[in-house]
């Protein structure tokens, strides 16, 4: 798909690859996975090749093949041959811009984060939970926003929001309707071998709409997977092609696919702090062997490179991110997940996204094409400036100057003296003044109708008892 | 003379930790003794080890097995107050949610600590937990939930719980939940790993 001057070589061989194919069609097929919605088990009791035991499911291999081949991925035209950063969502904690401590994150963050993101070109889902309203709406105003302010998140197949009940996807739905923004479906498994039961539920429920669906798992080594990285692939593998495969003969009127975002995701795991690990050593091998994977399958990739188990946006951050992206890009790479995100997911940080964004800039400059002329070899100038004469004044400079060096937004190459000057300030201050530069300055809206049906939308969300009731649980 | 019993445990040897057991019964030491010089000794320097990051979760694992089957055998032999568990605990993931690594760790932890559990398994109905709560005389009830929307039925379901059953303790643990969230939904605590969830556990037992 891309260009490249600089690539890896080794990793997982074709052969191996082979092989854990070939296994992973096993398991489908002699072991299976439980599906625990009757609705479901149902339907694929219709199909030859189905063997199924109460809620357990066993495909046969052709109709895996039938599902891997029919998956479709659509690519936005704004990410082909682009490099794409995916800004982190979901998250619960948040770094105040102002005081630069930890809180929960509110509606007005999320609109700043949005438009931040939007500011940066990035795609994905919607950064922050706002806190400050009621459960039942979250989803559907994270939607709402991240639509009015932004021309990429949610809205594309690097979006991986969720829906958690029914009305609230038909809330979702139905403003994705009047906006032409894109609605999809995921469907989690939990491993290992099973599905999320309300996820199965809301996604019964949207059969009949022609929704395009997606599978995702995340099993963690040695815990809900074998320990040994290439066994938790595996397991990864087989329950993304088993979830795929359902989706393929019960969502008939859509598309499916395996989600991009976690394909072949394995999880590596401390067992001294029992923590989930990020941008370990291992992990970063186990991204080769996701690019790997995806190529072997012609899945769009997208690694999870931004990520940190680091708690500020430090050296220990910096460091990891750094060196996941550029391998990650040595091999391929042009998508990467997770921007802003740190300690492992649990915190999100604007200053963290504004340094990421950097990063990746920074690796699209090692990794651009150098352009072999004549013309760039300037011998003419070469033989044209003598000695104790300079280049300096030379209309070739003044031509290529900002062409040839990449200027740096956040890490400039000041001199001592100059950075004293401009106030000694930590890559954590520059950042955060950016991140509010680039908020204020933001002026991407929605159309104003598209804006007016959203705001109707959202009222009678508001008014819903039944999508309030969703939420309840029976005490 | 049970450094060898003490050992097995801490090493997790099952095997050697059933046979030095049987031994000690064999030869006539006080069940009583096995029990806190052998077994709770080990499980003691295992529990220290773990907090100081010296053990890791798989060998922690090993150590409350070969704890728990020890125990199976020792049991017989200790009077009911002696043998009896360091408490009951009923363990759920709540209703909606079906993850349960964390849970499973928690229980595997208490267990090695000596203390009773049931396991309810994942997306636990509130009446399933107060039923067996009550038939279990449970000491305390722990809930758990991975999801920022399963979470939120913790307080109703904390709340039908005290309804029915005001002597119980309740804990409460998962990825989103904070001590914050713990308190303001009126858990009697919260526990941020398995470990701290077991000194958790020893300390509501003593409120």
């Amino acid at each position: 798909m891309f260009i490249e001057d600089y690539q890896l070589e080794g990793g997982l061989t074709k052969q191996q690859l082979d092989v854990m194919h070939e296994k992973a069609l096993y398991l489908i097929e002699n072991v299976g996975i439980n599906i625990p919605h009757e609705g479901i088990v149902k339907l694929l009791s219709n199909y030859d090749g189905v063997k199924i035991e109460k809620d357990h499911v066993k495909f046969r291999s052709d109709l895996v093949m039938k599902a891997l081949k029919a998956a479709k991925y659509d690519i936005p035209e704004y990410s082909k041959n682009n490099w794409i950063i995916s800004a982190g969502a979901h998250q619960t904690s948040y770094y105040d811009l102002d005081t630069g401590q930890l809180r929960s994150p509110t509606s007005e963050d999320l609109v700043d984060l949005i438009k931040l993101g939007d500011a940066l070109d990035t795609v994905g889902s919607a950064p922050v939970v706002p806190l400050d309203v009621p459960i039942h709406l979250q989803i559907i105003l994270m939607h709402k926003i991240a639509w009015e302010y932004s021309r990429y998140r949610c809205n594309d197949i690097y979006e991986h929001m969720d829906k958690p009940t029914t009305e609230s996807a038909n809330y979702v739905y139905e403003m994705a309707q009047v906006t032409d923004k894109r609605f999809t479906f995921g469907v989690w498994m939990i491993s290992p071998r099973s599905f999320d039961k309300n996820g199965l539920q809301v996604a019964y429920s949207l059969l009949d709409k022609g929704i395009p669906m997606w599978v995702s798992t995340m099993p963690v080594a040695g815990v809900s997977a074998p320990i040994t990285m290439l066994g938790t692939i595996l397991q990864s593998m087989f329950e993304h092609f088993a979830g795929l495969t359902m989706l393929n003969l019960i969502n008939t009127k859509a598309n499916n696919y395996i989600s991009p975002n976690d394909a072949f995701e394995a999880d590596a795991f401390d067992m001294k702090y029992t923590t989930f690990v990020y941008g370990s050593a291992e992990y970063i091998r186990h991204t080769l062997h996701q690019i790997a994977l995806c190529k072997y399958y012609d899945i769009p990739i997208m690694t999870k490179t931004l990520l940190t188990s680091s708690k500020e946006p430090d050296a220990h951050a910096a460091f990891e991110i750094g060196v996941h992206t550029l391998i990650a890009a040595l091999d391929g790479a042009r998508a990467f997940r997770c921007g802003g995100l740190l300690s492992t997911g649990e915190i999100y940080c604007a200053e963290q996204l504004i340094i990421v964004h950097e990063i990746v800039e920074y690796i699209k400059n090692v990794l651009k094409r150098e352009e072999f002329s004549e013309a760039r070899l300037m011998v003419d100038e070469i033989e044209s400036v003598g000695p104790g004469q300079s280049f300096v004044g030379r209309k070739s400079t003044l031509e290529y100057f900002r062409k040839e060096y990449w200027e740096p937004a956040l890490f400039i190459h000041t001199n001592l003296g100059q950075w004293k000057e401009m106030g000694s300030k930590s890559i954590w201050q520059y950042a955060r003044e950016l991140a509010r530069k680039k908020i204020k300055e933001h002026t991407y809206r929605i159309e104003e109708n598209k804006k007016r049906e959203l705001d109707k939308i959202y009222e009678s969300a508001k008014k819903d008892k039944k999508l309030e009731d969703s939420f309840k649980f029976r005490p | 003379m049970f450094d060898e019993l003490k050992d097995s445990i801490i090493t997790g040897n099952e095997d050697k930790a059933k046979e030095l057991t049987r031994k000690f019964l064999n030869e006539g030491k006080a069940a009583k003794e096995i029990l806190n010089s052998g077994l709770i000794a080990g499980m003691d320097v295992v529990g220290q080890r773990f907090k100081t990051y010296e053990m890791y979760l798989p060998e922690v694992i090993m150590s409350a097995t070969a704890m728990k089957n020890a125990m199976d055998l020792l049991k017989p032999h200790l009077s009911k107050s002696e043998g009896a568990a360091m408490g009951k605990v009923i363990m759920a993931t709540i209703e909606g949610d079906v993850h349960d690594i964390g849970k499973n760790l928690v229980s595997m932890m208490l267990e090695g600590a000596g203390f009773e559990v049931v396991d309810l398994g994942v997306d636990v109905a509130v009446e399933r937990i107060i039923e067996v709560a009550a038939k279990e005389s449970a000491d305390i009830i722990g809930i758990s939930a991975l999801l920022t929307t399963t979470m939120l039925a913790m307080e109703p379901t904390i709340q039908m719980i005290r309804k029915k059953n005001n002597r119980v303790k309740i804990m409460v643990g998962g990825s989103p939940i904070t001590k914050e969230y713990a308190d303001k939904i009126r858990a009697d605590g919260f526990a941020p790993d398995a470990l701290r969830a077991i000194n958790l556990a020893k300390t509501l037992l003593l409120k």
